[in-house]
This record gives structure tokens, C-alpha cells and sequence, in this order.
């Protein structure tokens, strides 16, 4: 090759590197000035640039956290599937259907983002390095809810408005435990076993590990697929014999599993009319709203946890 | 040869027996021999068997046992007779655009009434095998080489599809994956009669047509000249392969690498001749498919799908046979 | 007696066979001899019905056309070109294949297999699988397929290409003995002629140049065009001077 050619390719490539580097060093120097850091939920520590007045929010539970704590009015962009505070707002919507457009995001010129896993990890590391932080906000547990909504506070400077609503939901929770827990005292039953249906055939259900497994735990349920040793298992139909548990919680919107003839009409009736839930028709099936609020780990799923429990235990309401 | 091909051909039978007890004694639930015997004496009698016990053993484990035989025997001799066909030895009963097809219909029934999913992954596949043979036609016969790619072409054109309505409809996503993935939870003594009645219907054709598979090796013209009618031969064997694979995956979903390693097992141990193979390849379909299942069925996290476990003791083996061909 | 009239054989717009013309009596030895792409092998494929033709092809005044395979199969019987195998058949399984047009019965312990076995000269080989024999021993066992058919006619494409001397002179020592078949070896060189005489049929571009015995005065004349080349004679025995 021409050695001028390979001196110039050499030349630009350094040049280039150094305008990065010190480039890199005055962007650092910029975010020092008045940012703060925090953790989200995947362990990263984002730097977000102070004040926060343009957020948008790719997941409807990112959305809820917001309104909860004070601090709707900062959203410029939301999902078409957020449904808390209304069915739908003014704003914009990200497509939710993951990928989220990057170039749609930016157009917003926002300043914070909050994301859940949905986004491939790749959208986010774009945005990421666009200079706009990414918050991924997807709690794992009810108290993960919290530290989530404390930390919207700080970084949309709500601080006071978080605190109150996690009390709130703290409190709520509290009252819902005392009551299972005054019940079962009083009447010496044990917890009451429980099948959560995801999908009918196989049974696809939760287990250790899960958001929703924590809420079950919460509202006073020993869930059976517990003893399995995954997340998101897949319960053997022997095992629900086995087990034969006194409630079933089914999912909205199974195909074909809306009502309890599913169970005792169905293919694998023989089986299932002899389980005690469906003996007893003790089977509830969730409405959008319900499967919203155990599906969405955010401010609602307090509510989530009272139907539950209800569900579960109704003298004890 | 002949006589150890026979004795083979009984003990397979044998061990699928042995097979099926180990089978009903293994499971997520402990349920030990004693209590099986017991509570089958009850039950057959009439006589207030444990209910736990007689339930998971004659609608759960017996059905589903019972599903994993069918569809393993299926898709061995599907399986076997495609290879022959095409004289490709990577043939497998899928070949010619039934998974493909079927999945279309399992997505779209998902979207329309999860009762319809089997009737339209039945369709569906039947639809793309359908295709697959008009485009392949000429002088009025099957032409093998255009079908394999026809069955390629109409395989990408249907999983694209099927992917389309999938990513449309991202609700039924769940469902879609759980029956591409493919499994025998949905094991019911109704779904073992009518896949049984069609094994039933299809094998003799299979074993009448046996003499003819074994020339149909040699090619087409050295079968033709040596008197076989191969191109209506070809057209009769794919059709009920592709039928009652079709039967099959409408109710199991599809589950890959039985109808590829069985044959080539059987061939191992019994020799190129169809005059055994015909009975020995279904019959370690059956055996690789249910103790797959049993294993899928007994894993500590809950079920596994089958497929994943077909695969690991398909591809190993797969792989053996090649390096002894190698050695050759 | 076959009876060609008018053969055409078209490949897309490549004409394979021109009008041909042509009649093999019953024991018949006719050796086929043209330069590559004659349509040598082609008129064997459209006796056997192998592909598609215009004309007439017919069998004591019966047309080939309304026979289905295996009647065509009891007249005609075919050996084609040496193949490579992979296949595990052993030598018995193979050459019991020859019998699918008598009868669907599993047979590979038949009388007939034996003597047939024994005929060719590889009885000893029959439990050898067909990808370990050497090319002769497949040779010798096609024919043997061919033979088990018991058909009036067998047809020979290149039986002694890719043989060794020895090979050759053995195989064609098999043809030599088959009795009272007609017979349509199709060869490139002269050794079948040389050895086992009988008649030539000497086609090019999808005619026919000449049909008749080596004896014949225009034989040598006419082969020598047909191949584009010189043709010598030693005693009685013909070569092509390779310079």
C-alpha cells in the first residue's frame, strides 16, 4: 500500500482520538458539575444531570411510579398502553412494542429515561450513549418498589411527594398482613395453597424468585409451585394432584381459559374436576385491571396484593 | 443376519415394555412400585384406589406414556420412509414444510380459539406440504430433488408468517412458544385413540411398501428398470408421512431429531433393508421419545421442554454414527 | 422382437436421439458404439422408458408405452452404469432386487439367487455388503440383478468402463455365456465387439450410420467416421491407434 495513504490513515486516527479523549474529559467535567448518580434495578450507576424536566417513560409501571409520587406533569412522552392515572393522555406515545424507536425517543430531547427489561439491552446502551441516562426501574419485590419511587424522588427532586406514597403503600400493606395474620391466629387454619395459572396447557406458573411470587407470599398464599426450582416454572399436572390446592388464580386473557369449564369440561377434566379449588369452585379469575396491577411492580401492586389476600381469606376482611 | 434381526426386532418390543414401567414409576411425584401395583389392582376392580395415586397414574402418567409410543412411532417410520425417499440421510418427517405450516396455524388459532389450534396446525401443515408438492411436480410426478428445496422454500415462507402474526399479536406469544417448543403435557386418552387410529391406518401402507423402499435406494432409474412404479410410490409414502406427521404435531407440537436419529440407529443394528427397518425404526422413535419425556416430565424445576432433551441424546448420537461412517 | 420406428428424443431444445429407426430380433447381440454424446445411453433409457420420446417403441408388436413397470421389467432388463455405493445391502439383498418383477415375496434365500450367483462366478461373495466389493464384483452383481429378472432382452450401458484387463475379459466372458437373450451392450471401445462379435449399431449425433456385422466391407469405413478417427485390424482383432 502507498505509504502517504498509510501515514494519513495513521495521522487522522490519532487525531481523532485525542479530540475523543479530551472531548470525553470536558463531557465528564460538564456531568460533575451538577449531576447525581444513582443504581437502578440492573446494578448500573447512571449519572443524571440536574434538574430532570423532560422524562419519558417506555413501560405503563415506569408511568405509574411517576403520577404516584407527584410527578406526572414531567413526563413529555408515554406508552399507548398506560391505563394509571387515565386510559390514555395527551402526550406522545414510545411504541412499546420493543424495540422502542431511538430516533423517536431523542426527538423528545429528554432528560431522563425509565425503562424496563422489555427494551432489548441494546436500545438502552443507544440512548446511553447519546449522552440521555437511561433508568431502568423494574423491581423485584415490594420494597425494591420503594427504593425505586425514593429514587425517582430524588432524581425528579419529588422527594417529599415519594416518601408520602411509600408510606402510604407501606401502611396499606401492613393492614392487609395484620389481617391475614389476625385470621389465621384466630382460627388455627393453615395458609391456603394456591395454583397461579399463566397458561393453561402446560401449566405455566411462578416460583421463587419472581415479582410475582413475592406478592403471592405478601397476601398470605403458599403458592405449590414454590418447591420447584425456577422462576417461571412449568408445573407438572401430576404435581397439582399432588398437591391438589385449595384456590387457582388464572391470568387474564388465556385463550380459552375464561371460566371454570375450562377445568371441569376440558380435555384433562378427569383430572381437574377432582382437584378441591375447582371442587369447591374456589377460582378466581383475573380482570385486566387485577392482572394489571400483579403484573405491573410499581404503585398499584398494593392492590394486587389486597385481592390476593381477599381472595384468599375472605372472613378476614 | 435374518434371525438376529428377528430376535432384535422382539427385544425392542421387550424393552419398550420395560421401558413403559420404569416410565410410570418416574416422576415428579414419588410414588413407589408397591403403591402402583396396589392401586392398579384397586383401580381396574373398582375398589376405592388412593385417588392421588390412581389419577396421576391412569390419566396423567398412562395417557401421556401412551402419546410418547404413538408419536415416537410416527415419527421413526416418517422419518425412516423420507430419508429413503430422498436418499438424504439429514431427511427428517418436517422436510417437506409441515412444522412450518403447522406453526402458522397454531399462531393464527391462538389469535382465533386455542380449541382450533390443533384443527388448524393440521390444516396449516397439511397447506404447505400441499404447496410444496404442486411446485415440485413434473411429468406428473414428484420430483424429489425440487421437493426438498420446494419444502425449504415453503418452510421460510410460512415461519415468516407465522412470525409476522406472532409479533403482530404479541398476547399470544406465550402460547405460540410453548407449542413451537412442543411437548405431551396435553396428553389425553381421546388425543391417544384418534393418533392411534391414524398409526394404525398408515403403517401397514408403510410395511406393504417396504420391498419397494428398500429398490427405491438404488435410484430412480435402476427402480423403474427392476420394475417398481417409484414416482407413484413416492407420492403415496410422502403423502401419509406428511399426513400423519401433521396428526401428530397438531396435537404435540413439533419435536425435532426423533424421525432423524431413529432410522439411523435402526440401521446400525439391523442394516439397510426396510424388511426389519420398517418395524425397528419406529420402535426406537418410541423408546427415544418416551424415556425424552420422562425425563422432561421428572426434571426438578418443573417441565422441560421435550425437545430440548430429544436434542441432547439425538445429536450426540447423531454425531457418533457419523464419525463410525467416517471410519468406514 | 424390438421394433423402433421414428424414435425422438429431445432434452429442452437438445435433440438426443433424431428418428431413429431400428430392430433387434430375439437373441440378438447388438453392440451400440457412437462417440460420447451420441445417444447411446439415451436409447436405452427410452427402450427401458426412462424418458420421455416421440415415436414408437414395441415389444412383439405390443407398445412398450402400455406396459406398466414391472411387465416391461419381465421383457426388458437393464445393467446400467457402474455406480459408487454407499449402501450396506449385502450382495444377496442386491441381486434379489432383480426378482421385485416376478413376485413382492421377501426371497434373498431363493434357489435362484444361488444359481444365479453361481452363473456370474461370485456364490462366494453373497454375504458381502455391495459397498465393499470392488468394481468388477459390483459389476458381476449388477448383471446378476439383471439376470434374475429372466427377461428376453438385457440392456448394458458401459459394462466394462472403469474395469481393470482382467475384470473385463471376465465380465464379458459372463455375457458371452448368456443364453438365447437378446442383448444391447453399449460400449466405447472395441473390446466387447472383439470378443463376443454379433452385430453393431453405430449412431451419432442421435442417428443411425450403420447397422450390421464388423465383417461387413463399409463396417470399418463407417466407424472410422462415426469416431473421427483411424481404425486398424490386427488378425481379427480391431483397435483405434492411439497415434
Amino acid at each position: 500500500m502507498n505509504p502517504k495513504l498509510i501515514a494519513s490513515i495513521i495521522v487522522v486516527i490519532v487525531i481523532a482520538a485525542s479530540v475523543s479523549v479530551v472531548y470525553a474529559e470536558t463531557y465528564k467535567q460538564k456531568v460533575n458539575a451538577s449531576t447525581i448518580t444513582v443504581t437502578d434495578d440492573l446494578g448500573r450507576k447512571v449519572p443524571v444531570k440536574l434538574p430532570v424536566t423532560r422524562v419519558v417513560s417506555m413501560d405503563p409501571s415506569n408511568t405509574q411510579m411517576m403520577y404516584s409520587i407527584g410527578a406526572g406533569s414531567l413526563l413529555v412522552a408515554d406508552t399507548s398502553y398506560d391505563w394509571w392515572p387515565a386510559n390514555s393522555t395527551s402526550l406522545p406515545h414510545v411504541s412499546m412494542d420493543s424495540p422502542a424507536s431511538v430516533e423517536q425517543v431523542v426527538n423528545m430531547t429528554p432528560d431522563l429515561v425509565l425503562a424496563t427489561t422489555i427494551q432489548p439491552a441494546q436500545i438502552i446502551n443507544q440512548l446511553q450513549n447519546l449522552s440521555i441516562p437511561v433508568l431502568v426501574l423494574e423491581p423485584q419485590n415490594i420494597s425494591n418498589i420503594y427504593t425505586d419511587m425514593l429514587t425517582l424522588g430524588k432524581v425528579t427532586n419529588h422527594q417529599s411527594g415519594a416518601e408520602k406514597e411509600v408510606n402510604y403503600m407501606k401502611s396499606y400493606i401492613h393492614g392487609v398482613e395484620s389481617n391475614v395474620s389476625a385470621y389465621l391466629n384466630l382460627t388455627g387454619n393453615k395458609k391456603q395453597s394456591l395454583l397461579y395459572m399463566m397458561w393453561s396447557t402446560p401449566i405455566y406458573s411462578v416460583g421463587p424468585g419472581s415479582f410475582i411470587q413475592n406478592v403471592l407470599v405478601d397476601a398470605g398464599a403458599y403458592n405449590i409451585a414454590s418447591s420447584l426450582n425456577s422462576s417461571y416454572p412449568t408445573v407438572p399436572l401430576e404435581d397439582v394432584v399432588n398437591d391438589n390446592p385449595q384456590a387457582i388464580i388464572v391470568d387474564y386473557e388465556i385463550p380459552g381459559l375464561t371460566n371454570i369449564t375450562w377445568f371441569t369440561k376440558g380435555n384433562q377434566s378427569q383430572v381437574w374436576n377432582n382437584i378441591t379449588a375447582v371442587q369447591n369452585d374456589n377460582i378466581l379469575f383475573f380482570n385486566q385491571t387485577e392482572s394489571n396491577w400483579m403484573n405491573e411492580p410499581g404503585p398499584l401492586t398494593i392492590y394486587a396484593v389486597k385481592t390476593v389476600a381477599q381472595f384468599l381469606y375472605p372472613q378476614a376482611f | 443376519m435374518k434371525f438376529s434381526a428377528y430376535i432384535f426386532t422382539i427385544s425392542l418390543v421387550f424393552l419398550t415394555l420395560v421401558d413403559v414401567l420404569v416410565s410410570l414409576s418416574i416422576g415428579p411425584v414419588h410414588i413407589s412400585i408397591q403403591e402402583i401395583l396396589e392401586n392398579t389392582y384397586l383401580f381396574l376392580f373398582h375398589k376405592n384406589p388412593d385417588w392421588t395415586i390412581s389419577t396421576i397414574i391412569f390419566y396423567i402418567r398412562l395417557p401421556r406414556i401412551a402419546l410418547a409410543i404413538i408419536v415416537g412411532t410416527i415419527l421413526g417410520i416418517s422419518g425412516l420412509t423420507t430419508q429413503t425417499i430422498f436418499k438424504n440421510p439429514l431427511g427428517d418427517p418436517y422436510l417437506t414444510g409441515v412444522s412450518s405450516g403447522a406453526a402458522v396455524g397454531a399462531a393464527i388459532g391462538f389469535l382465533v380459539s386455542p380449541y382450533l389450534v390443533p384443527v388448524l396446525a393440521f390444516i396449516f401443515a397439511m397447506l404447505a406440504v400441499g404447496i410444496s408438492f404442486a411446485i415440485s411436480r413434473s411429468d406428473g410426478e414428484v420430483n424429489t430433488e425440487m421437493l426438498i428445496l420446494a419444502g425449504v422454500s415453503v418452510s421460510f415462507l410460512f415461519s415468516a408468517v407465522a412470525s409476522y402474526i406472532i409479533y403482530l399479536k404479541i398476547a399470544n406469544l406465550r402460547g405460540v412458544l410453548f407449542w413451537l417448543l412442543g411437548g405431551l403435557y396435553g396428553a389425553t386418552w381421546t388425543n391417544d385413540f384418534w393418533l392411534f387410529i391414524a398409526l394404525i391406518a398408515i403403517f401397514p401402507v408403510m410395511v406393504y411398501f417396504r420391498r419397494e423402499l428398500d429398490i427405491m435406494l438404488m435410484g430412480d432409474e435402476q427402480a423403474k428398470s427392476l420394475g417398481v412404479n417409484s414416482g407413484r410410490v413416492k407420492t403415496i409414502i410422502l403423502l401419509v408421512s406428511s399426513l400423519v406427521t401433521s396428526l401428530a404435531v397438531s396435537v404435540v407440537g413439533i419435536i425435532g431429531f426423533v424421525g432423524l436419529v431413529s432410522p439411523h440407529i435402526g440401521r446400525k443394528i439391523v442394516g439397510e433393508s426396510h424388511r426389519f427397518l420398517i418395524f425397528v425404526a419406529p420402535l426406537i422413535g418410541a423408546n427415544i421419545l418416551l424415556v425424552s419425556d420422562t425425563i422432561a416430565r421428572s426434571a426438578p424445576q418443573g417441565e422441560i421442554p421435550v425437545g430440548i432433551i430429544t436434542a441432547f441424546i439425538g445429536a450426540p448420537v447423531l454425531i457418533y454414527l457419523l464419525f463410525r461412517r467416517r471410519r468406514m | 422382437m424390438i421394433d423402433v420406428t421414428g424414435l425422438t428424443v429431445r432434452y429442452g431444445k437438445k435433440v438426443a436421439l433424431d428418428n431413429l429407426n431400428l430392430q433387434v430380433q430375439d437373441g440378438e447381440h447388438l453392440i451400440l458404439m457412437g462417440p460420447n454424446g451420441s445417444g447411446k445411453t439415451t436409447l436405452l433409457k427410452a427402450l427401458l422408458g426412462l424418458v420421455g420420446y416421440q415415436g414408437k417403441i414395441s415389444l412383439n408388436g405390443k407398445s412398450t408405452a402400455n406396459l406398466t413397470r414391472r411387465e416391461l421389467a419381465r421383457e426388458i432388463s437393464y445393467v446400467p452404469q457402474i455406480f459408487s455405493t454407499s449402501y450396506t445391502f449385502t450382495v444377496k439383498e442386491f441381486v434379489s432386487m432383480g426378482l421385485y418383477s416376478i413376485t413382492r415375496e421377501w426371497w434373498e434365500d431363493d434357489k435362484r439367487i444361488h444359481d444365479t450367483l453361481n452363473d456370474v462366478g461370485i456364490d462366494d461373495l453373497r454375504d458381502k455388503t455391495i459397498n465393499t466389493l470392488s468394481g468388477g464384483e459390483l459389476q458381476k452383481a449388477i448383471i446378476a440383478r439383471a439376470l434374475i429378472q429372466d427377461s428376453k432382452y438385457i440392456l448394458m450401458d458401459e459394462p466394462t468402463a472403469h474395469l481393470d484387463i482382467k475384470s473385463t475379459q471376465e465380465v464379458l466372458e459372463v455375457v458371452e455365456n448368456f443364453k438365447g437373450k437378446g442383448t444391447i451392450i453399449v460400449s466405447h471401445d472395441l473390446n466387447a465387439l472383439n470378443k463376443l462379435g454379433g452385430n453393431v449399431l453405430l449412431i451419432k449425433n442421435g442417428q443411425k450410420k450403420f447397422k450390421g456385422v464388423k465383417d461387413d466391407p463399409e463396417f470399418k469405413s463407417k466407424i472410422a467416421e462415426t469416431f473421427e478417427t483411424t481404425i486398424r485390424e490386427t488378425g481379427d482383432y480391431l483397435y483405434f491407434p492411439l497415434a
